[in-house]
């Protein structure tokens, strides 16, 4: 499995962390990132709705001819997106471990203020030695 | 705050354990800067963080981190006495090290909003470094006592001797420092114990990754900052309950293996080496 990119967005439909991994993804600027966590963000919260059955979760996996977007999204409304290619076996491990990372490194620091962007050495570090090693 | 540079010989190499001396507990001192301002003053009436008679567990750093039952030296069920009754030589009662991790994490942010309230200028911080270490202070107070007395019994009770002996040499005491005071704190023994060339007072312990500053990521604007300020006030009430009045201090100088490797950097009074020289002599 490789993974292309990590998304973490706040449970407003903020992005607060966007990272490419790999060099073929074409480089956006960083309003269209944001403008693309907002529009994941709406989807996510209409395709919820649309549920005949009450209780669903929103969008999980989304399937391209190219890539997998899969998204975790956490109790407190949290979401993990990995941009990930078609072979997505372990992806669920994958996602709980950024979690376990981002539980870690960020929630566990005291000068990262919730729900802002993260700027955080030690989540970076660990995140890019973890990704490394599964893809 | 200068960081130490300088060239530097290695008196304990790392990772390398030291035979266990036993010790009697001595008196403690206050902390220096407790009298000195009212902001200190006040933040001294802060409830200890740590419990001294908890050393933290950093023994399951894969995942998933579960949280460890807490261990209990009875296997039958009983109400727990109070704390006076229980075993003082019980070894190993572990913390969460996620509940310190968070709860340390708090204790940041409540100095950090603290200094924002009294309109402190936001880009220097040492003002931070000396509150940590004055809440480190209470907690090393406690733990020399502690440490001390365990060490006593222990040794009395394994050579069937009144053990305890009380260090009057530097190195003595930099080594109980490094070995018997890390391990009752942090759960381990540190990873480098140095002396500087250049100062004949200066001293170094050395810890790949402090266990206060695991998950700290200190943002890159204030990177002359060391939460680790916290442990080093613990070294420093030790030192100063040993009667060997010293200013101890943590800086960070990474090396490509640890990004956290923290260099505590301890500068005994003069007064302290012209002893250790007479009782060489």
């Amino acid at each position: 499995m490789t993974v292309y990119a990590l998304y973490i967005l706040n449970k407003a439909g903020g992005l607060i962390f966007q990272r490419d991994y790999g060099t073929e993804l074409a480089k956006l600027s960083s309003n269209d990132y944001l403008v693309l966590a907002g529009t994941f963000h709406g989807v996510h919260a209409i395709s919820a709705k649309l549920s005949p059955i009450e209780g669903s979760s929103g969008i999980q996996t989304m399937e391209t001819e190219k890539y997998a977007l899969t998204c975790f999204q956490t109790v407190t409304g949290i979401k993990f997106l990995l941009i990930t290619d078609l072979r997505q076996q372990f992806v669920d491990s994958v996602l709980k471990r950024v979690y376990q990372l981002f539980a870690d490194y960020v929630m566990k620091s005291p000068f990262y203020q919730l729900d802002m962007p993260i700027r955080c050495t030690l989540f970076d570090l660990h995140l890019n030695k973890y990704l490394e090693s599964v893809s | 705050m200068s960081i130490p540079r300088g060239p530097s010989t290695p008196i304990i190499p790392s990772s390398k354990g030291v035979p266990q001396i036993p010790r009697t507990p001595s008196s403690t001192l206050p902390h220096p800067t407790a009298a000195q301002s009212p902001a200190s003053a006040s933040s001294s009436t802060f409830p200890s963080a740590l419990n001294p008679n908890a050393q933290l567990t950093n023994s399951a750093p894969d995942y998933p981190p579960q949280m460890t039952a807490p261990t209990t030296s009875s296997s039958s069920i009983r109400k727990p006495g109070s704390i006076y009754e229980r075993n003082i030589n019980r070894r190993t009662p572990e913390v969460s090290l996620n509940a310190f991790a968070f709860l340390f994490s708090e204790l940041v942010q409540y100095l950090l909003r603290q200094r924002k309230e009294a309109g402190a200028n936001a880009g220097s911080l040492p003002d931070l470094e000396t509150r940590l270490n004055t809440l480190g202070y209470h907690v090393g107070q406690r733990a020399l006592e502690l440490v001390t007395i365990r060490e006593a019994t222990a040794g009395a009770s394994a050579k069937g001797a009144a053990g305890g002996r009380r260090e009057n040499k530097i190195l003595g005491i930099l080594e109980f420092v490094h070995t018997h005071v890390w391990k009752m704190v942090f759960g381990r023994a540190a990873d480098g114990l140095e002396k500087s060339r250049d100062e004949e007072n200066e001293y170094m312990i050395i810890d790949n990754e402090p266990v206060v500053s695991k998950y700290v990521s200190v943002p890159r604007e204030n990177s002359q900052l060391s939460v680790a300020a916290y442990a080093a006030g613990i070294i420093e009430a030790v030192l100063n309950g040993a009667k060997f009045p010293a200013k101890v201090s943590a800086h960070t100088v990474e090396d490509e293996d640890h990004p956290l490797r923290t260099v505590f950097l301890i500068k005994f009074d003069q007064a302290v080496i012209e002893r250790d020289q007479k009782i060489a002599a």
